[in-house]
């Protein structure tokens, strides 16, 4: 096995392209699966000095380098403002250790249907930026996933950056994960929610669901009925109905078809009752 | 009015283990050092026809490949127990028929385990496949197929139906009992599978010394067992065997079980090189396991909670082999059914084998699977007839100066022997523990969240009656320190520890006078080993006793050397007192002068110790929950424990033991779960599927420890290093009947189960369908 230790992105993509060359960011995923024998790398591309760990501000829009960890996510005051959705997941995955080596560009990557930073990137409707030799391309996170394990990206491709609009004042999210306990607990089922809200009327609802199919995806019909409508009880207990209708889950070793469908109603239902009665309460 | 017991006296390890010292088995690094890996079956019911070693053979750096066609067959049990044995003999080192997924089909050797697994795939093996049982109460049935049909085990009861062993006992009039009863209630409780999860997996280090002799170090709880079983199937005499057990990562009864010493061994032997063995992870999961167990159990009691007649019945599941088969099915029984005062009892325990993974020795050893029968069903009892179920535990438990009959009829494997309670505080333990979880009858509803209240009182042994021994040597070096020689063993627990309080308090020195060197077959005298809560009761006894024989022997000394008579001497802080005088010799001089002048010999002793009793340790367990109704998951909020171990010679080292089991059962309870696939393989055997709790998980705990006096224990004390396991599952069982009025009687409890028990989901598909058995 062969390691390259690549200085700068141009000298990077000239080691991709081969069937088992695989990229290196913090090898939380990657090193398992070697460890696990489920991969057998020919040579390996550890992109740690590529200085693509950063996250800025760009007019309405925010940068983060791929190379970014979850900690640097977690700990970050922009991320805490712009993208609170992202914050708080990224503060529910794993351990100290793992969140210090684990990247978003792996986590993305990595293509799980459980990786925590995907839900609220969808929510956010984040773009990805690959690069290769043949030039650069932005793709929508919506887009980027075709399997469990399997995404876009092409082989002689990486992801440099994700970019994504700052969230405003008027727009509510949540993020919830249920796992087996408090730490290092890879999600039963994760869901992201986001909308705009004037008075108690809902709009551009965006729901994303994590480890309920063989990609995170969009609830695409929950979210439609939601849009416009005032967040009363019955149109909370409603829609936590319509999204246990709308997906089709599966049973594994974590959990099951019935518990994840309920789930999918009750943590929706929860995160909405949260926001109708945070707007009561401020408007009383 | 002690010096060293009951003070929290440093670990005497303790340094070399936060410093990283190399203590542990895997710390050393032997020249030409082979590695060994097994090739496992991939079927769970399968004879091998034929198996081709050549090509693994002709890998360049593989040295020998095992398997039954070159390996001694000695059938024997794997079980690390006392002689005879109470298990059957049904394993042999590489069968030739295939009983669970992960049965041993072969072994290499080789120069890094890296060649070891390449060379395992090379090994070529043709199955013809049998049909598999996983069921148990299938296992039973006429026509199912029969898993240990060979001719050369024994010790089985009734291998056609894959039954390993029954017991029945009755004591009074069970149905005169029912008939007395103003409620009776019948119900069915099922505990499931689950690992010991050590941090340090089973690992063995083999090499010949040089004088040739076969040294066998490794991680286990029975040193002496090792040596014997493994002198047994290798045919060679116990007196070619060195066992050496240094430094253990953790154990819980699954090092209680001896069956990789004797592969290792034999390579060593084979090759004359040193070989290491170690388990990978996912191998640890289906090394050895709880029994899961089914209890049916019919109780009746009067309105006032008298309890009139228990009717107890049980089937284990010890999977592909049966260790500890027979003796865990009577600790069901014995273990538990004694806490209670009911006249008429009957016990029933079957234990068949299935094609599932290996049970075995497992902290709480059948009581905690009994316990959450027990006490699920004594809070349904007490809803059935109002009362509170503290009030109910309160009046039913045996007390100081009782007996149970059951302590006569049932043992381990075996009759039971007949015993009085010489010391109990349990009731202080049920006050104490009340007080402490502030228990609320109604608490207030809090939106989504509900919260609930349970309690549980349980107890267990100190060793077995009869049957365990433990023995020591304690000697005399001429600055008055002393070397203590144990067989006992430490896992981790801190018995050198205690061990050496025990002995420094009988020969009033300060505890870093006694250097501990334990569990080495050349070295120290024999001890069954850690296991059925024995080591301070048995083993310290067996210190206490030693300590005061070398004491007398320095009091002689003294005699002569002060020219006193013996009533007219003292001995304090390490010297022996003219009492009348007052003038003194100091342990040093006494040393000195047995050493190297007058009438020269060493200061030393050796005494053994037995018991024919087991003074149970007895705790109340008080748990208070939330449980989310939307999602069901179980948020355990506080965990008060009281316990009464006797005296607890360190009461740091013993609330350890408490926490340590409470974390082992509410992680039992909640999360931990063997899940199968339809081929009877277990399908997360890793740490990322198998969740046991981590630090984030850890509730408030309150442990308290209320002492009492047992009088044939060593300065008083009992046993607790399994007590509190069984505490866990009924009381948070308890808790989740008072927070949402549903009763879960199949463990663990998830937040699945839970929703499904409230009616909100419809029903369970597949992850919970394999482990019903
Ligand atoms: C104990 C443990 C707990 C975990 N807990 C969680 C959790 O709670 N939630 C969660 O979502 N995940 C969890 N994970 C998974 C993992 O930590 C995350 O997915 C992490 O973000 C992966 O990032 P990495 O930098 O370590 O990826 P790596 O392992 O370095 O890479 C992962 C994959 O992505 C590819 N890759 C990496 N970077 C790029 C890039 N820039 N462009 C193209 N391909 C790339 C690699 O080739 C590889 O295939 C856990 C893992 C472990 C071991």
């Amino acid at each position: 096995m062969k390691v390259y230790n690549p200085k700068n992105i141009k000298e990077a993509l000239t080691y991709l392209g081969g069937k088992d060359t695989h990229i290196l960011a913090g090898g939380t995923d990657l090193i398992v699966r070697i460890k696990d024998r489920d991969i057998y790398p020919k040579s390996i591309v550890n992109i740690k000095m590529l200085h693509l760990d950063y996250i800025k501000i760009n007019g309405d829009f925010i940068k983060v380098g791929a190379l970014t960890s979850v900690e640097t996510l977690y700990r970050s005051e922009i991320i805490n403002t712009y993208a609170p959705v992202l914050s708080d997941a990224v503060g529910k995955m794993g351990s100290p250790q793992i969140r210090n080596l684990g990247t978003i560009g792996g986590n993305i990557a990595n293509a799980s249907p459980a990786a925590d930073t995907v839900p609220p990137l969808f929510v956010l409707n984040a773009g990805i930026t690959l690069k290769s030799r043949r030039g650069k391309r932005a793709v929508a996170i919506g887009e980027f996933f075709t399997g469990p394990g399997e995404n876009i990206i092409e082989r002689d491709e990486f992801i440099t950056e994700v970019v994504f609009k700052k969230m405003e004042s008027d727009e509510v999210w949540f993020f919830k994960k249920l796992g087996q306990r408090k730490a290092l607990t890879i999600a039963k089922i994760s869901l992201a929610f986001g909308g705009r809200l004037s008075g108690r009327k809902l709009n551009e609802v965006s729901i994303a669901l994590g480890a309920v199919a063989s990609t995170v995806i969009y609830a695409k019909r929950t979210a439609d009925f939601l849009n416009s409508k005032r967040l009363t009880r019955d149109v909370i207990d409603v829609v936590s109905k319509i999204i246990q209708k709308e997906i089709e889950p599966i049973t594994d070793i974590r959990s099951t078809v019935e518990y994840r469908r309920k789930m999918a109603g009750a943590l929706l239902k929860q995160g909405l009752l949260d926001i109708m009665y945070s707007v009561i309460a401020r408007q009383s | 009015m002690f010096k060293e017991v009951g003070k929290n006296i440093q670990r005497v390890d303790g340094y070399s283990l936060v410093k990283g010292n190399p203590v542990f088995t895997d710390d050393i690094d032997l020249k030409d050092m082979l590695f060994i890996k097994f090739l496992r079956s991939p079927h769970p019911h399968a004879v091998i026809k034929s198996i081709d070693t050549r090509e693994a053979e002709k890998m360049a750096g593989v040295a020998l490949v095992l398997t039954h066609q070159n390996t001694p067959r000695v059938p024997h049990t794997t079980a690390g127990q006392g002689y005879p044995e109470p298990s059957p003999y049904d394993s042999v080192m590489f069968p030739r028929k295939m009983r669970f997924v992960g049965d041993r089909v072969a072994c290499v050797a080789a120069e890094s385990p890296e060649i070891a697994l390449d060379a395992v795939k090379k090994i070529d093996v043709e199955y013809k496949i049998l049909s598999p049982v996983f069921n148990p109460e299938d296992a039973l049935k006429d026509g199912a197929p029969i898993i240990h049909d060979e001719k050369d085990s024994s010790g089985i009861l009734d291998p056609k139906h894959n039954l390993v062993g029954e017991v029945e006992v009755n004591v009074g009039n069970l149905d005169a009992g029912f008939g007395e009863a103003d409620v009776v209630l019948e119900n069915r409780y099922e505990a499931h599978y689950a690992q010991h999860t050590p941090i340090e997996p089973h690992i063995v280090i083999t090499y010949l010394d040089e004088n040739g002799r076969l040294v066998i170090r490794t991680s286990t709880q029975v040193p002496f067992h090792v040596r014997r079983i493994c002198a047994n199937v290798l045919g060679i005499s116990i007196r070619k065997i060195r066992v050496i057990k240094p430094r253990i990562g953790g154990a819980f009864g699954t090092k209680q079980e001896v069956y990789l010493e004797y592969i290792a061994a034999y390579v060593t032997l084979q090759t004359e090189r040193p070989a290491k063995f170690e388990l990978t992870r996912s191998e640890e999961f289906t090394s050895r396991t709880r029994h899961p167990i089914i209890t049916v159990l019919k109780v009746g009691a009067r309105k006032d909670g008298t309890l009139t007649a228990i009717d107890m019945r049980i089937l284990s599941n010890t999977g592909a082999y049966g260790s500890h088969a027979t003796t865990v099915m009577y600790n069901t029984g014995s273990k538990v059914l004694p806490l209670y005062r009911c006249p008429n009892v009957r016990f029933e325990g079957k234990v068949v084998y299935t094609n599932l993974p290996v049970a075995g020795a497992y902290r709480g050893y059948g009581a905690t699977q009994g316990y959450f029968a027990t006490e699920s069903m004594l809070d349904e009892i007490a809803e059935k007839i109002g009362m509170a179920p503290v009030d109910l535990r309160r009046k039913i438990h045996i007390k100081e100066g009782e007996t149970s009959p059951i302590f006569d009829a049932l043992g381990e494997g075996k009759k039971g022997i007949p015993q009085v309670i010489s010391s109990s505080k349990l009731p202080l333990c049920i006050e104490e523990g009340f007080k402490l979880i502030k228990w609320k009858k109604k608490p207030k509803e809090e939106g989504k969240m509900k919260r609930g209240y349970g309690c549980a009182i349980m107890m267990q042994g100190s060793g077995i009656p009869a049957v365990d021994m433990g023995a020591a040597t304690i000697k005399m070096n001429e600055d008055g320190s002393f070397n203590l020689l144990v067989g006992a063993t430490d896992l981790g627990t801190g018995s050198d520890t205690i061990l050496a309080q025990i002995a420094a308090e009988t020969l009033k020195v300060p505890t870093e006078r006694i250097i501990v060197y334990s569990s080495d077959t050349d070295f120290t005298p024999f001890d069954v080993g850690a296991y059925a809560s024995s080591t301070t009761y048995i083993s310290g006894g067996a210190v206490l006793k030693t300590a005061r024989k070398v004491l007398e022997e320095i009091i002689l000394i003294g005699e002569k050397m002060l020219n006193e008579s013996k009533e007219n001497l003292k001995v304090e802080n390490g010297k022996v007192v003219s009492k009348k005088t007052n003038s003194s010799v100091t342990y040093r001089e006494i040393a000195c002068n047995a050493l190297y002048e007058t009438n020269q010999h060493q200061i030393i002793a050796s005494m053994s110790h037995i018991s024919h009793k087991s003074p149970p340790p007895f705790a109340a367990h008080f748990v208070e929950i939330l449980i989310n109704r939307g999602t069901g998951k179980i948020k355990v909020e506080k965990y008060v424990a009281c316990v009464d171990c006797g005296t607890a010679i360190n009461p740091k080292l013993a609330e350890g033991q408490v926490e340590g089991s409470i974390i082992n059962g509410i992680s039992y309870a909640l999360t931990e779960e063997f899940i199968f696939n339809k081929n009877g393989k277990m399908r997360n055997a890793s740490f990322r599927d198998y969740k046991i709790f981590t630090a984030m998980d850890i509730p408030e705990m309150k442990v308290v420890l209320i002492p009492s006096h047992e009088p044939s224990g060593p300065f008083g004390a009992k046993s607790v290093g399994e007590v509190c396991i069984n505490g866990p599952c009924p009381a948070i069982a308890n808790a989740i009947y008072d927070a949402v009025g549903v009763r879960i009687r199949k463990t663990p409890f998830t937040p699945e189960r839970v929703l499904k028990a409230m009616g909100e989901i419809e029903h369970l598909k597949d992850i919970h369908k394999m482990e019903n058995y």
